[in-house]
């Protein structure tokens, strides 16, 4: 593992050229680099087999990186104490069946060095938080797979760490445990906290994630909050109740304030652009044209065909985002 | 760091209390305190509540002695050592295996804990469960006998760090089997197995030790014959020629026998030395085969040896069956064509089960203790090792 970058205090994680390989063959993470700020939930996707849990185990130090260099809460990753810091619920965890909720999270809270008094208060608190207090004396294989991810989640924050990692935690849950956790994810971004969540439910990070990284094949494919990452593809469309000619494009084009790119699709008018003062000639000119206006809408790409782009076109850059967007900014 | 080792220890004692076979073996060490509870040595023989059993018990047999000998005997050697130590590999031998299965270990290494002090915590609480049903038998042993008998003896107590030892020998294999493999029944049988080579290898030990001993012991007797006979036929031809030298008016010098006249005279001589040089031959031929078992169980933890310590600190009736020195030495008849071939082999063989008893009572603590620990130790860190580097 190589040193430590320089500290940066406004970076809850940074991470530069982050690989992982199993013997020759597997190159699990191709040079990661991937930065999160204090204070945001940072959404961690990819499909199956990008490496984004191989990334986490490496934080937590579960996996031993074949070359990083990084930080997580200004100190070297592997550092075992800065543990005591951060919280951590993997996917697919296994909680002892002859633990009670209570005990399960008391056991990690004494696992984290917390004092024995704080971890009782502190444990009253997060049972209650997660919405378990009711069963928290009941032994864990009597529960369901979301009273688990609750009391998961309920470990996770036992130590009042500054860093939480959640893998998976709506993994089996059912809507109202989703929304459940989305608020108890909401609530701890609000204390303060930096959280890191991995997830498949792409319209449930984009609920809460201020920013995100999509993993592809080991390495970041794209970065960025979500405005910036869907700068690029951000349009305006008007529908309007009948077809328009085709030969209207190129005259609504003229019209369009900043000179962005029109087209026609059927009754349907795209103009690539964010600002609504640009598209008011166009209306004034369609009105002129007789055209009945239906709608008109700012349409953004959403978190999944962000996705799907950066899966199924690797290479494709996404505007307004970088491999290392927050270096040095503003937090 | 004492918090986090009190957790895990914590946590080690409600696994074991949520396992049915933790408390059926507590019950069942009981039972097997209370069965020691209900016998009493009397003047007719052994007590069994109100009946008597009349055994012709060795002189001077006491309470202390007939107690020590049953919680020796048949509560440390066979029920501790043998079917709770098996209860107990059973019970305990999930513990590693679970402990790094996928979605449990994962919580644990993300502690601020090292991964070596995470390993050795969780195998010293694997040693919780034996630790409780012995110091429970044991402590149960004591106020028994001490009630029942007036023997209160805190030896008993030693069979607590003793038979601890003898478990830990067999556990870290099975940890570390368990370690490498993740499956449970996978690091049972291995440490059975490897607890069967164990057994054969210290049998075998004793038993070529106690042949080659009594070979050397027949030699010995042999060739103590047939000098007594050389010496005995060398007067008896020194006294037919001073009788011949008489008749011949005297004055003749007795010529001293040949080995070869002497011999002639007595054929046994001869066949009392062959029987010297063949047993000579036998103890030579299996020396190779000693030294190479004796290797073996050198490097192997001693677990037989390791639970007969208690038999050192412990006065009991098992002294009694080791067989007296008269046993083992050959009163050689005067009269040559008295010996017995079976009574000298009867008297080899003694001689070599007492001297076999005798190294075994005489070894060193640390070629027992020591070099079973350092087996331990080992294991352990080849253990500690692959845990350390292995990502989960």
């Amino acid at each position: 593992m190589h040193a430590a970058t320089a500290k940066t205090p406004d970076l809850a994680i940074d991470l530069t050229g982050v690989h992982k390989r199993y013997g020759k063959k597997v190159h699990a993470l191709r040079g990661v680099d991937m930065q999160v700020r204090r204070g945001e939930v940072f959404g961690l996707l990819g499909p199956n087999g990008a490496g984004k849990s191989t990334l986490v185990k490496i934080l937590m130090t579960v996996i031993r990186p074949t070359k990083c260099a990084g930080t997580v809460l200004g100190d070297r990753v592997g550092k075992k104490s800065t543990l005591a810091r951060v919280g951590y619920l993997p996917e697919h965890h296994a909680f002892a069946g002859y633990l009670t909720g209570r005990q399960v999270v008391d056991y990690f809270g004494a696992m984290q060095g917390v004092p024995r008094k704080a971890r009782r208060a502190r444990t009253e608190e997060l049972l209650e938080l997660v919405g378990m207090k009711e069963w928290a004396d009941q032994k864990v294989r009597k529960y369901s797979k979301g009273m688990r991810q609750r009391v998961g989640i309920a470990q996770s924050l036992i130590a009042d760490p500054e860093l939480v990692l959640l893998d998976e935690p709506t993994d089996g849950v059912d809507p109202v445990g989703r929304r459940d956790i989305r608020r108890i994810v909401e609530h701890v971004k609000g204390e303060g906290r930096t959280v890191l969540l991995n997830s498949h439910l792409l319209s449930e990070l984009e609920m809460v994630c201020d920013r995100v990284s999509i993993l592809v094949k080991g390495q970041v494919a794209t970065q960025g909050s979500l405005d910036e990452l869907t700068a690029g593809d951000r349009r305006f469309e008007i529908r309007c109740t009948a077809p328009l000619p085709a030969a209207a494009a190129t005259d609504l084009a003229e019209r369009v304030g900043d000179g962005s790119p029109t087209s026609i699709d059927g009754s349907v008018v795209r103009i690539n652009t964010t600002d609504p003062e640009a598209i008011q000639p166009v209306l004034r000119r369609l009105d002129e044209m007789g055209a009945v206006i239906e709608h008109v809408e700012a349409k953004k790409p959403s978190l999944e065909e962000l996705f799907l782009r950066a899966v199924e076109q690797p290479g494709s850059a996404t505007p307004g985002a970088d491999r290392c967007p927050v270096k040095g900014a503003q937090s | 760091m004492i918090q986090q080792t009190w957790a895990i220890v914590v946590d080690g004692y409600r696994e074991l209390n949520a396992k049915k076979l933790f408390w059926v073996t507590m019950l069942l060490s009981g039972l097997v305190v209370a069965g020691f509870g209900i016998t009493s040595v009397k003047a007719e023989g052994i007590g069994v509540l109100w009946y008597t059993i009349p055994v012709d018990l060795p002189p001077g047999v006491t309470s202390d002695m007939w107690y020590n000998f049953l919680f020796v005997t048949f509560g440390v050697q066979i029920w501790l050592t043998w079917i709770a130590a098996v209860l107990g590999l059973v019970t305990t031998a999930g513990i590693i295996p679970d402990f790094v299965s996928g979605g449990s270990v994962e919580l644990s290494l993300s502690k601020p804990i090292g991964r070596v002090r995470l390993f050795l915590t969780k195998y010293f609480v694997g040693l919780l469960f034996v630790t409780l049903q012995v110091a429970v038998f044991s402590i149960g042993c004591l106020l028994v006998f001490g009630l029942r008998g007036g023997s209160w003896d805190p030896r008993l107590l030693l069979a607590i760090p003793i038979v601890v030892c003898f478990f830990s020998y067999l556990y870290c294999v099975c940890a570390l089997v368990g370690l490498i493999t993740r499956s449970t029944i996978t690091s049972l049988l291995v440490t059975i197995l490897l607890w069967f080579v164990i057994f054969v290898v210290n049998a075998s030990e004793g038993v070529l030790f106690a042949q080659r001993a009594a070979a050397e012991a027949r030699v010995e007797i042999d060739e103590r014959i047939a000098a007594s006979m050389t010496a005995a036929t060398r007067e008896q031809v020194i006294a037919a020629r001073t009788a011949m030298a008489e008749g011949d008016d005297g004055g003749v010098e007795i010529a001293e026998p040949t080995d070869e006249e002497i011999r002639a005279q007595n054929p046994l001589i001869q066949r009392r030395r062959d029987a010297a040089v063949q047993a000579a031959a036998t103890a030579e031929s299996l020396t190779p085969w000693y030294r190479a078992v004796r290797v073996a169980e050198f490097v192997l933890p001693k677990t037989g040896d390791t639970t007969e310590l208690l038999n050192r600190y412990l006065p009991t009736l098992a002294e009694t069956f080791i067989p007296d020195d008269d046993d083992t030495e050959f009163a050689v008849p005067e009269e040559a064509d008295d010996i017995d071939d079976r009574q000298i082999r009867d008297t080899a063989q003694r001689a070599g089960q007492r001297a076999m008893i005798e190294d075994a009572s005489t070894r060193p603590l640390w070629s027992i203790i020591g070099t079973s620990l350092a087996f331990e130790a080992v294991i352990l860190g080849i253990a500690c090792l692959i845990f350390r580097r292995r990502d989960f």
